[in-house]
């Protein structure tokens, strides 16, 4: 990568202003408890609906817990469960398009009705019956957000090693009879990093979005944990009296998707500014 | 027959092979749920030969393979089961709701395409430009916000401060505003992206220059020859669209206590009524199948090529 590229991509403004974004979420979740004024399940039942004020900074809950507090320390839960998704979701994605592409005929054609097949239901609704099975929890949300997502990767890498597997050092390699794990991991996987580093940038964004309504639908991390989605959705009802409890984290939910979706953008301009997604 | 009608037979016969392959995947799920849907219907005071009965009405004595037909032909035949917690047909119960989902997810996906395809338009014919940015800079912002806080700031600001709409439920069309708006901005980005990038793409195509070089009238250029072309893409999108607001208004029917399928399959998920969970994840899957095959169908009707393919 040269430095001059890296430079002019660093100084789109946009990119830039997606990094410091990303910063504040990372320093919050990193220093949580150095950061917030209260422990996120502090309760103080006298204190409960209190406005935003110099000890309570964004208002407390129907609890007297601290809406600050739990926000900074919800983005611990966010950002773990919305990385620990897109994982899981980039290695069956990257596994099942590596399978189809190389090997082609009859696998190929299995895995693309498998993920027609995962197209036919609304992520979110396969997810929540994933969850039902699973009971919920943050892990159980991200590993059923991964399950109903991982298809995207699936098409995208499925068409690349397709043009990749006829390049003549691949067809040698085959000749010199190295074995098919051989040649996938030592010449096909480094082929397609930088597909894989921009399409999984830009599912993690998405991948908050997903988890954090799960949260909203009470299906993932349970209280008194900070999901960011359920003290929204906890502060739904008492929406006249506090709107504060709702408003705040849906704020964070936008800060951190906004700011991963402009790095992500930023960070395609860097390493393929032509590849369609 | 005709290429067209080989076409829509084969995409016929892979929409009912999905279903089939979605009924499974549905009848595992509730397979591998901890309990028996018969214990957790009846309570302790139920005789062992009403409990026996009603086992061999879901046949549940049986193997699951046996099960799972008995399963598909009652659901074929509209029987859902029964709800556990409120007793009554799931089949009614969806029935009573499913007009509000359409209603709410037919709202929003018109607001999409009136908002979204001549923004997207205006981007591309001012590529570059300062309208172009600023309008592709709100898209990113919009594809950023979760549904459920728009759908707070709206409360908030068109419900509290401002009483023009009711906070929640269903009391008339003027309930639908906002749901409809809260599930329709944040995904309308993708529909305006394609767009603009659609336009982009026909702008430079050979007969769009002949055309102009011709000496046609700019207007009638972008309507007659690009605009035709883009939308080609852009309207089957509207079919693949539905089924994603759909899913999405799982979580808006929720904010605004709308009364639509997704509020119920919500509370059938936290109260384990797995008859309605069942239920409604089968009838979501058959119109998202339905939704597909219409979209494949519009397209191989507007763009020839793809038939044959």
């Amino acid at each position: 990568m040269k430095k001059s590229k890296l430079w002019q991509v660093a100084r789109k403004p946009l990119f830039f202003i997606g990094f410091l974004m990303l910063a504040v979420v990372v320093i919050a979740a990193l220093f949580a408890p150095l950061i917030a004024p209260h422990g996120y399940a502090e309760m103080n039942l006298a204190l409960k609906f209190t406005a935003p004020c110099a000890q309570f900074p964004l208002g407390t809950d129907q609890y007297g817990r601290c809406v600050f507090s739990r926000i900074v320390y919800g983005s611990r839960i966010a950002l773990k469960v919305g990385i620990m998704a897109v994982v899981i979701e980039t290695g069956i994605g990257v596994t099942l398009g590596i399978i189809a592409g190389y090997y082609g005929k009859k696998l190929d054609q299995a895995i693309m009705f498998l993920t027609d097949m995962i197209w036919s239901i609304p992520p979110i609704i396969l997810a929540m019956a994933i969850v039902l099975l699973l009971t919920p929890s943050a892990e159980n949300v991200a590993i059923s957000v991964a399950l109903v997502t991982w298809a995207q990767f699936t098409k995208i890498v499925r068409v690349k090693v397709q043009s990749i597997k006829n390049l003549s050092y691949i067809q040698a390699a085959k000749v010199y009879g190295e074995s098919d794990v051989q040649i996938i991991l030592r010449y096909i996987l480094p082929n397609l990093t930088s597909t894989i580093v921009i399409l999984a940038s830009l599912a993690l964004p998405s991948a908050i979005l997903s988890t954090t309504s799960m949260g909203f639908l009470s299906l993932g991390a349970q209280e008194p944990l900070p999901d960011w989605g359920m003290i929204l959705s906890g502060g739904i009802q008492f929406i006249e009296r506090a709107s504060w409890i709702s408003f705040w984290p849906g704020l964070a939910i936008v800060w951190t998707v906004l700011g991963f979706n402009l790095a992500a953008e930023g960070l395609k301009e860097l390493l393929d500014p032509r590849m369609k997604v | 027959m005709s290429d067209m009608g080989k076409y829509i037979l084969r995409r016929l016969l892979t929409g009912v092979l999905v279903v089939l392959c979605v009924t499974i995947i549905i009848f595992g799920i509730m397979q591998a749920m901890p309990g028996n849907p018969i214990d957790l219907m009846v309570d302790t005071r139920v005789s062992p030969e009403k409990v026996a009965e009603l086992k061999a009405r879901w046949g549940l004595d049986k193997p699951p393979v046996v099960q799972y037909f008995y399963w598909l032909g009652n659901i074929l035949r509209g029987d859902f089961g029964t709800s556990i917690t409120t007793k009554q047909e799931v089949f009614f119960l969806i029935k009573q709701r499913l007009p509000y989902t359409l209603m709410l997810t037919g709202a929003a996906v018109v607001i999409e395409y009136l908002v979204a395809v001549p923004l997207g338009l205006l981007a591309a014919v001012r590529k570059e430009k300062l309208m172009d940015k600023s309008l592709t800079i709100i898209m990113v912002v919009l594809w950023s916000m979760p549904t459920f806080w728009l759908g707070v700031l709206f409360i908030m600001e068109f419900a509290i401060n401002n009483r023009f709409f009711p906070i929640s439920g269903y009391s008339g069309l003027k309930s639908l505003v906002l749901p409809a708006l809260t599930l329709a901005l944040p995904s309308l980005a993708q529909i305006f992206r394609l767009t603009r990038s659609e336009v982009l793409d026909v702008m430079e195509e050979r007969y769009v220059e002949t055309a102009y070089a011709k000496g046609v009238a700019d207007k009638s250029v972008l309507i007659r020859h690009v605009l035709r072309n883009a939308l080609i893409p852009v309207t089957v999108t509207f079919f693949l669209n539905l089924p994603w607001l759909i899913g999405g208004s799982v979580v808006v029917e929720n904010v605004f206590a709308w009364p639509g399928m997704g509020q119920l399959l919500w509370k059938g998920i936290a109260k384990q009524d797995f008859p309605i969970v069942q239920g409604i994840t089968f009838v979501i899957a058959i119109l998202t199948v339905i939704c597909n095959l219409i979209g494949d169908i519009v397209s191989g009707i507007l763009d020839p090529r793809i038939r044959v393919e």
